[in-house]
């Protein structure tokens, strides 16, 4: 048996695995132990482990229990639900206002943490009631929920890009840097298609009938409202960007401003603490083994030879290189559908990397104007576009299941899967633009 | 591995006795996963090794605020006292690697692994348990190459007591690769009892509501 067939079965093996429901770690990680005994015998279960080994004592890799850790307090108390509030006494006469400040507030969610779990179940909790209330159309109210609540892997810090950079050893900071305009560039252009949609179709998202007036007063009061999360954005992005502290310490800075401010407003118990730690373990342990499954797999594949039978198939389709870079997003969307993006990483990017790693600077892009040692940073960014779709697409789309668990029972998961359409449009559009124009994400590094 | 002298067996022996008084005195009255059923209502009776796994857990889940106390004092010595200290960053690197392994037992005994359970909602339950059987089969099969191929190395570590080469110098491989293939074993254990469990039942055990 070659590697071609290899390669094939491979596909097969998992498709058949994941079917029959074998958790994902694990089925990789038994895929892992088939390949590395086909190709070097019981000798070869020693990468698995040392792979393994590897993982677990990288130092980047803390941030994850950190992030979660942070997510989880934030999710059990009502900062998020009072900056709900105060956002929507300031856009009370506007236009699809109550999505706007959805959006808005998933953006500022997004800056203070790095999963996307619970932002979009605490989104779901807070704002779907409210559009529900006011008759929006369920379709634009979950789609945008999810979208904007997918943010939270997007626009930094985000455990997508942390991971990216730990697998590809990428500078993580730079990669920071770099998804500052795609995320503002993705947010904000779900606004203006919230804004436009608005206008055309009223009826879609209807303004509050007030029975009072809304004076400047109660909205400089409502103000107080956005003060706790601008602090933890502040003291996160502020660590990170300033150059204080690195991006684990960052997190920890954040889970203790996070423990502060829920004991300053008295929301502080003993068994929110205890819960909160043990569903980070518990979220921890799930990211995690997937981790070590797919680089068990990856490292018995790339023993076996398949990086370079790969690069080789992708290499001689003899296109231009915006080509090959195209069919990599193509089959970064396809694999999205399917896959955890943890296995993505971990399984494509070996293979895919030093393909774009070789290729002239001046032939990516429109204007060919990337510096060579952006490249990856770049790819990085695109990458990280291309799972804000994987959390959307159907059938697998994680954001779907998350929103369905605490949607009212009459919105079903055709509902909110249609209203995704658009934004992922809007998705595929700006992963497009940043394609084109390379230069954009590298404009803040330097 | 370094022996100890008679202070450091006390040390030891009364670190453990603490863990043991956590884990069986304290923890069980006041943790949520051991004081409050994990399923709902219909939460199955705990088995010995639901125990061990959760009682485990229950005192390492708090590596996690160690980690972030230590890096807040990192910080604080660093910029207030303009004195870093060496041994946080390596404490928090093997700690953290604890947690990454032991969480997935309590992740695996809480059945939170990431799966796709579309074609498994759909068929009756006899085919459940069969597609259960073969799930565990893999996971023993990873878990049991993974300690089979790595033991040999990781027991020279071990009884070598190899640092981890660094500034604070902690004995990082010779405590972690050995911990790999302990987790590894128990995790299959642990795959095994829930197969058990779950066999008997009428309907899979769902992962918690709160996930």
């Amino acid at each position: 048996m070659g590697i071609a067939e290899l390669s094939l079965l491979l596909v097969l093996g998992i498709i058949i695995l994941l079917a029959i429901g074998v958790p994902l770690g694990f089925a990789s990680g038994f895929l892992g132990v088939l390949v590395a005994y086909w190709k070097l015998g019981d000798r070869g279960f020693f990468i698995l482990g040392q792979r393994m080994y590897d993982l677990t004592i990288e130092h980047a890799l803390l941030a994850v229990p950190l992030f979660i850790f942070m997510a989880m307090l934030l999710e059990r108390s009502n900062i998020a639900k009072d900056m709900y509030d105060s956002m929507s006494v300031w856009m009370s006469r506007t236009k699809g206002g109550i999505a706007i400040v959805t959006s808005v507030m998933a953006m500022i969610m997004a800056a203070m943490s790095g999963i996307i779990g619970g932002e979009i179940v605490l989104l779901g909790l807070v704002a779907l009631p409210q559009m529900l209330r006011l008759n929006y159309d369920k379709h634009l109210a979950c789609g945008t929920i999810c979208a904007a609540g997918s943010l939270g892997t997007m626009i930094p810090p985000s455990i997508v890009l942390i991971i990216y950079g730990v697998v590809t050893e990428t500078s993580i900071h730079s990669l920071f840097k770099a998804a500052i305009i795609p995320g503002l560039l993705l947010g904000f252009s779900y606004i203006v298609y919230i804004s436009i949609r608005a206008h055309l179709r009223p009826q879609d998202a209807p303004l509050p009938e007030l029975d009072f007036e809304v004076t400047l007063r109660d909205k400089i009061i409502a103000l107080k409202g956005l003060l706790p999360p601008m602090l933890l954005v502040g003291a996160i992005l502020g660590s990170i960007y300033g150059g204080i502290t690195g991006i684990t310490e960052a997190a920890a800075i954040g889970c203790i401003g996070t423990l502060l401010l829920i004991t300053l407003r008295g929301e502080m118990s003993m068994s929110l603490f205890m819960e909160a730690l043990q569903r980070t373990m518990r979220s921890t342990g799930t990211i995690m083994w997937v981790t070590f499954g797919a680089t068990a797999l990856a490292g018995a594949y790339s023993l076996a030879g398949g990086p370079t039978f790969i690069a080789g198939l992708i290499l001689g389709l003899d296109v231009p290189p915006m080509g090959i870079i195209l069919v990599m997003m193509v089959i970064f969307l396809f694999l999205g559908a399917l896959l955890d993006w943890i296995g993505i990483v971990l399984l494509v990017m070996p293979v895919f990397l030093p393909i774009v790693a070789g290729m002239d600077p001046a032939d990516i892009g429109l204007l060919g104007n990337l510096s060579p040692s952006h490249v990856s940073v770049w790819f990085g960014i695109l990458f990280c576009i291309n799972m804000q779709v994987s959390f959307l697409s159907p059938p697998f789309g994680p954001a779907a299941f998350y929103l369905k668990s605490v949607a009212p029972p009459d919105i079903s998961l055709a509902d909110i899967f249609k209203g995704f359409l658009p934004f992922i449009g809007i998705q595929i559009l700006v992963l497009m633009v940043m394609m084109m124009f390379p230069e954009i994400t590298t404009l803040l590094l330097h | 591995m370094p022996t100890l002298d008679p202070s450091g067996y006390l040390w030891v022996a009364s670190l453990g006795g603490l863990t043991l008084f956590w884990m069986f005195i304290i923890a069980p009255k006041f943790v949520p996963m051991l004081s409050r059923g994990l399923h709902g209502a219909e939460s199955p009776p705990l088995t010995f090794v639901d125990h061990v796994t959760l009682r485990i857990s229950s005192l390492l889940m708090f590596v996690v605020a160690i980690i972030m106390g230590i890096m807040l004092f990192e910080v604080i010595m660093r910029y207030v006292f303009a004195r870093p200290t060496i041994w946080v960053e390596e404490l928090s690197r093997w700690l953290g690697g604890v947690i990454f392994l032991v969480a997935g037992l309590y992740a695996m005994q809480q059945r939170t692994h990431i799966r796709v359970t579309i074609v498994y909602d759909i068929i009756n339950r006899n085919a459940q348990r069969v597609m259960d059987a073969l799930g565990t089969a893999c996971i023993c099969t990873f878990c049991w190459a993974v300690s089979w191929g790595y033991w040999e190395n990781a027991m020279r570590k071990f009884s070598t007591w190899e640092l981890y080469g660094s500034a604070w110098n902690p004995p990082i491989p010779a405590i972690m690769k050995p911990l790999i293939c302990i987790v590894c074993v128990w995790m299959s254990i642990q795959a095994i009892n829930n197969l058990i469990v779950d066999w008997r039942r009428d309907a899979p055990l769902a992962p918690p509501e709160d996930v």
